[in-house]
């Protein structure tokens, strides 16, 4: 297993220099060692900055629509998961950072940054458009009702994801995986049972070398799945996969806050739409 | 319900079209998500076999990399640091700091800008202390120490201490 | 049945008849049930449906919160038809309505059995109580199979048949328990609370750290309990757990009870332990009683295979009348030692007479059983530390081992004749 931590507790020259990036620091471009080596990029600063005028800064401004499934759907943003988080919260809650590069997933070249003493690092830019998409859609059923199963294998932030199901009103699975939970699920669950509407995986490994044998048995049973996909991990057959670090407990408690806030904006907007549908009959 | 129950062809949308083109589903009874992917469909198609974008990975380096190499090669580690508060800066951040701001003076020839920042740190009043300082302050220690160990057996009397020392001398299985 | 219930003499049809009866509610019905539970929640037929709240049946048995969902929800349902009864929910309720029709005819049928065996026994049918119906059944069906389970009973429905367990899912379909899915909710309810309250004694003690508080030197009084076994977590959670599962149970419960706070938890740790019975609380001591020469005895009654042996031990001076006879009457050394022991033990070889009348088996099985009857008696004349030495020595424990029977085809209990190839 690699052992990977938030920024704050790597120990060494790695803390030291990721740690430079947590002040807004702008270094002199005009600097000897950039002149000697002109091929040498910018300072991670500078980087982070960039990619977060990438992201609009103006928020697309809501138009008041009537809450009828179609016109929601046509909506960009009907839940408002924009505002959730900026890209700078994703760097600080260690989101970027990947696994050592002989461990790399060639599935998951597209969505890295580069390497940094090989330490990869996922470019949050495409992490943060993944994101707000799978917010979005996880919203819009939770909306309709829908079941979501938070899945998570990983022993260290178990508990945290089956916390933040509870305190979500929905499901949580993040123990040994018996076969057939929605493959046979009449048998296993000993009645007819409604199976989850949406399957989120924190992490999509079952063990280091393993996938996760919900992904293939939800794609299977034509289950839609939002995933986590760190940079060991194959995002293929995840419906919306989210490239980002899935190890770091300080990592998956900013998921979790994220994905319980959508839930309960999602439940909270129905219960809004209901009473205004009520009092408008 | 009807199932399709395949995983390498196509997409789990396009494997419930398919069920409701063929009549095995009623259009009234699709999922839940069905809509939701309609007016959202993800950015990459969740297909099992698609294939990866060869993209090759670089090396993110930045200027002061190599300041803080050179820097880490000539003076020792910092000592202790708080990794828990993320205020205050450690020594090598400062070094490079105080490089560039003594490189913005472009009077400063360029092949002394580290000897400079050393000086001006040490003005400052922070203790750089090279490799090799380290070294002979440790030896320092290790000679008064053994000294006092010395002095402790010497007032016991050094015979005594003699064949003690004997004692701990490892015998050779061969001898 | 008719001629049974006006008490004519019994035949042999008569008994099959009871037999047939009776074994409805034990072993062979065990497999029907199963029978049955495939058949309804396969292919009960979906044109029985019980969604319609005036299905009397239906609701009226199932408990707790489905009830209460589905009663809330069930004007809702008529009123406004877009609220679907999900599939689920629709499948629950027909197989709840299955099985409380089963029940129901169960227990019919049980009644009948029960006034037909008071009629047979000459009983008041009224009075008749299940005492009476095991007894009855024992003196009717005299079964001498080893097994106790597979000995004819007959018991009330409610105690055969397994409880059917509760929707555990709304109108909608919506599980009620957030661990639905894992398929062990409440198992792994236990694992979340444990690694709760785990987390949140560690959070105090931070918290105290912080302060300079040293956790006091409080500790959960555990003596004489255990951390309840599989079997038994297994019935409290209604869920069959696993070794391995019983094992982590075990890991997290330990490491919580580890926490220098963990008193503060006392309630939640001791609803999984039980208690031990110590074995001394069982032996009630035989009452010492005066003879005519105002000599103190007592008396007890010990068995050791299929040997009875009927022991008194009298104040005196040391001497045996086994069956009449003095020690001699066993030939063998080894049984004369196992019958002096207990006395020998507590150093009281010549402070008693024991007078002992042993019946049935061989010179060991009566050795033992009048060493286990001196053993009982002594009880009624010792101090609670020779009493707790002599527990402990296993003087007190019934040794409840008996003959394994031969086996057809075998040459003993388990032994085989010799194999030779062809």
């Amino acid at each position: 297993m690699l052992l990977r931590c938030v920024p704050q507790c790597i120990s060494g020259r790695v803390h030291h220099l990721l740690r430079s990036t947590y002040r807004p620091l702008h270094y002199g471009t005009a600097c000897s060692a950039a002149e000697a080596f002109p091929q040498m990029r910018r300072s991670v600063t500078e980087d982070l900055m960039r990619q977060e005028q990438t992201v609009p800064s103006a928020e697309p401004v809501i138009a008041p629509v009537s809450s009828s499934p179609e016109d929601m759907l046509k909506h960009p943003d009907y839940f408002n998961v924009r505002k959730l988080f900026t890209t700078k919260d994703l760097f600080q809650a260690g989101v970027h950072l990947g696994h050592m590069e002989g461990t790399l997933n060639d599935r998951m070249r597209q969505f890295i940054f580069g390497k940094r003493f090989n330490q990869l690092v996922i470019d949050l830019d495409q992490t943060a458009e993944y994101l707000r998409d799978a917010l979005n859609v996880l919203s819009h059923i939770v909306y309709r009702g829908g079941i979501v199963l938070f899945v998570c294998r990983h022993r260290q932030n178990g508990y945290l994801v089956e916390q933040m199901a509870i305190e979500a009103g929905e499901y949580s699975h993040t123990r040994y995986w018996r076969g057939g939970i929605l493959t046979n699920s009449t048998a296993v669950f000993q009645s007819v049972t409604r199976l989850p509407d949406l399957l989120v995986f924190f992490s999509t490994q079952n063990s280091v070398l393993e996938q996760h044998l919900a992904v293939d048995q939800a794609a299977l049973m034509n289950i839609p799945t939002i995933g986590i996909v760190d940079t060991n991990c194959n995002p293929n057959l995840i419906t919306y996969p989210i490239p980002g670090n899935d190890d770091s407990p300080a990592t998956v408690a900013f998921y979790c806050y994220l994905f319980k806030t959508a839930v309960l904006n999602a439940k909270k907007k129905k219960k809004e739409d209901d009473a205004r549908e009520q009092r408008a009959q | 319900m009807a199932e399709s129950r395949l995983l390498k062809l196509g997409t789990i949308f396009s494997r419930v079209n398919g069920l409701i083109r063929g009549g095995r589903m009623k259009f009234e009874d699709r999922p839940l998500w069905y809509d939701v992917y309609e007016a959202f469909p993800p950015k990459l198609p969740p297909v099992f076999d698609r294939a990866p974008v060869m993209k090759e990975i670089n090396d993110i380096m930045y200027p002061e990399d190599i300041i803080r190499a050179e820097f880490f090669k000539r003076y020792t580690s910092p000592g202790v640091m708080n990794l828990v508060s993320p205020a205050g800066h450690t020594l090598s951040q400062r070094f490079v700091e105080t490089y560039f701001e003594v490189a913005k003076d472009a009077n400063v020839p360029r092949d002394q800008l580290f000897e400079r920042t050393a000086s001006r740190m040490q003005a400052q009043g922070t203790v750089l202390q090279s490799i090799a300082q380290l070294k002979e302050k440790s030896a320092r220690i290790a000679e008064a120490a053994n000294a006092s160990a010395g002095a402790s057996l010497s007032g016991r009397g050094m015979a005594g201490a003699d064949e003690r020392i004997q004692d701990f001398v490892p015998q050779s299985p061969l001898r | 049945m008719s001629e049974l219930a006006k008490g004519v003499r019994w035949t042999t049809s008569h008994l099959r008849l009871l037999l047939d009866q009776a074994t409805r509610y034990a072993g062979p019905s065990r497999t029907s049930w199963k029978g049955y539970r495939g058949v309804s929640s396969v292919s009960g037929s979906p044109r029985m449906s019980s969604n319609s709240p005036s299905d009397a049946n239906a609701p009226r048995k199932l408990s707790g919160a489905a009830v209460s969902e589905f009663v809330k929800n069930a004007h809702l349902n008529e009123a406004d038809p877009k609220v679907k009864v999900n599939r689920a929910m629709r499948s629950y309720l027909e197989r709840a309505q299955a099985h409380n029709m089963f029940m129901k005819q169960q227990q019919q049928d049980f009644e009948i059995c029960r006034r037909h065996l008071a009629n047979m026994m000459g009983e008041d049918v009224e009075t008749f109580s299940q005492e009476d119906i095991d007894d009855s059944i024992r003196y009717l069906l005299p079964s001498n199979l080893f097994s106790r389970r597979s000995r004819p009973l007959m018991k009330p429905p409610q105690e055969v048949f397994p409880q059917e367990k509760e929707a555990q899912f709304g109108i909608d379909g919506r599980p009620f328990r957030s661990l639905f899915y894992t398929g062990l909710p409440n198992y792994y309810q236990v694992l979340y609370d444990a690694a709760n309250w785990t987390r949140q004694l560690d959070d105090l003690e931070d918290e105290r750290v912080r302060k300079g508080k040293v956790p006091p030197e409080k500790q959960i009084d555990l003596t004489g309990t255990a951390w309840k076994s599989k079997d038994e977590m297994s019935k409290m959670l209604l869920e069959k757990i696993s070794d391995h599962d019983y094992r982590r149970f075990v890991l997290t419960m330990e490491r919580l009870l580890r926490h220098p706070y963990a008193y503060r938890v006392e309630e939640f740790i001791k609803k999984y332990r039980q208690v031990l019975i110590a074995e001394t609380k069982d032996l009630a001591p035989p009452v010492p009683k005066k003879d005519d020469s105002g000599k103190s005895y007592a008396e007890s009654h010990a068995t050791k295979k299929s040997c009875h042996a009927w022991v008194t031990l009298k104040q005196g001076t040391g001497k045996y009348d086994i069956n009449g006879q003095d020690l001699l009457f066993f030939p063998r050394v080894q049984d004369r030692t196992q019958v002096m022991f207990p006395l020998q033990f507590l150093n009281k070889l010549y402070d008693f007479d024991v007078i002992a009348r042993a019946e049935f088996g061989g010179n060991s099985s009566k050795a033992q059983a009048i060493r286990e009857g001196i053993s009982r008696c002594l009880t009624a004349f010792v101090t609670s530390e020779e009493l707790e030495l002599m527990r402990q020595a296993g003087l007190l424990t019934h040794d409840k081992r008996v003959k394994e029977r031969k086996k057809y085809a075998y040459t003993g209990a388990r032994s085989k004749p010799q194999w030779r190839k062809r």
